[in-house]
């Protein structure tokens, strides 16, 4: 039986020690948003990227622990629940799995505003780290959410410009659905 | 519960003979105010009295009597027999209904009190009892003759006295009033108009090409993204 997600004691205050630890006692630190999205700008893209990919990757690892062997053979369903409840207890937001033809792409709503790249980032690392797979992630929003279209990296490269050409998820999809055989 | 007439009347008759009789001169606990040389201060009406202040004497004396950490109903019960005590009036010459709780020896006498007694007959009045009337015939108004069924064109009509200025502008709709009117259609029906919904015609080109495509897990939905 696939295990389900758990978010029992995943983070604890210990307000008479001034601590908060997660389940492995692992320290963790509770900052304001603007403060972390300000010092991300002030890093850099590569080390926005950086940072957004160890906090997937830890969440990634998490999730293959978890899984175990069934990692590999476990349905949209499982993903959902395991990625979105680790997304959720950092604050990022209500993730969806949406499959647009053969394309992936991660819904994320409610994320706080300016937080694209660092989703973007996170979706990386927790996809490489949890799944053993090399993938890029180009990031659209749309509305009040944002959606993250999974490619490899030839792809990226390519739905990027389409991107930067003005077309919407959708006809970026279209064409790449066209180009490939 | 019986309804005892002989007694209730017996105590009637006792209420009324005691109204008959002069009150009784007020008891004063205590002494009359008195000023600093000693004369007696008049009490005003609107001020509390010193009665008011202080218990009168017997009641004193019996609330001496009460305990005060028995509980709530049985303290009731004796403040109840000392009110009882002290308003009976010696000057009417008769006993209290109920006695003291002190004496216990001499039985109370019982009586008898209906839940609802209802009204008196006084209250009441004198019932008069109708006869039913059979077979009447009641009359009732002539109705009013209808209204006159002739047409619009055999009513009299006198034409306005004062006439219109030529200069009055149409209204705004009056061409489409006077189309609807020839063309026999209500002011009130409009034409129902079916819209046809706006699709996005990105995402209905590419859904139905890949209808047939279900992933049975995530890595495979991956892997076939990553191949795009």
């Amino acid at each position: 039986m696939t295990p389900r997600f758990d978010p029992t004691r995943a983070i604890v205050y210990d307000l008479s020690r001034g601590q908060l630890r997660d389940d492995e006692g692992q320290a963790r630190l509770n900052v304001p948003y603007f403060q972390l999205h300000r010092l991300c700008e002030q890093a850099g893209v590569e080390a926005t990227a950086d940072f957004g990919q160890a906090l997937g990757g830890d969440i990634g690892r998490r999730i293959r622990e978890r899984l175990g062997s069934n990692v590999d053979v476990a349905d949209v369903s499982v993903w959902t629940e395991h990625l979105g409840g680790h997304l959720a207890l950092l604050g990022l937001g209500d993730l969806t799995l949406e499959r647009w033809g053969r394309a992936l792409v991660v819904r994320v709503s409610g994320a706080p505003a300016g937080s694209a790249s660092l989703l973007s980032a996170v979706v990386t690392g927790a996809l490489q780290r949890g799944l053993g797979r090399n993938v890029q992630i180009v990031p659209f929003e749309v509305e009040d959410a944002v959606a993250l279209l999974v490619l490899s990296p030839e792809t990226a490269g390519r739905a990027r410009a389409l991107r930067e050409a003005g077309e919407s998820l959708g006809r970026v999809v279209e064409q790449l659905h066209r180009g490939s055989p | 519960m019986r309804f005892d007439r002989h007694k209730l009347e017996a105590l009637l008759g006792r209420i009324q003979h005691n109204m008959t009789l002069p009150r009784a001169p007020g008891r004063t606990p205590g002494p009359a105010p008195t000023g600093s040389g000693g004369t007696p201060l008049p009490l005003e009406l609107d001020e509390p009295g010193l009665d008011s202040l202080s218990p009168p004497a017997h009641a004193a004396s019996v609330t001496d009597d009460l305990d005060l950490d028995e509980p709530p109903e049985s303290g009731r019960s004796r403040v109840r027999s000392a009110e009882l005590i002290g308003s009976y009036d010696e000057a009417d010459g008769h006993p209290p209904l109920t006695p003291p709780p002190e004496s216990g020896e001499e039985p109370a006498p019982k009586v008898s009190i209906p839940r609802d007694p209802g009204p008196t007959m006084a209250q009441l009045g004198q019932t008069i009892t109708l006869e039913e009337e059979s077979g009447g015939v009641l009359e009732l108004a002539e109705p009013a003759p209808p209204p006159s069924r002739r047409g619009v064109d055999q009513l009299e009509m006198s034409p306005p006295q004062v006439g219109y200025s030529e200069e009055l502008p149409l209204p705004e709709n009056a061409r489409e009033e006077l189309d609807r009117v020839r063309l026999g259609q209500s002011t009130e029906v409009g034409p129902t108009v079916h819209s046809r919904p706006v699709l996005s015609t990105n995402v209905v080109d590419f859904v139905s090409a890949v209808r047939s495509y279900q992933p049975e897990t995530f890595l495979d939905l991956l892997d076939t993204s990553l191949r795009l």
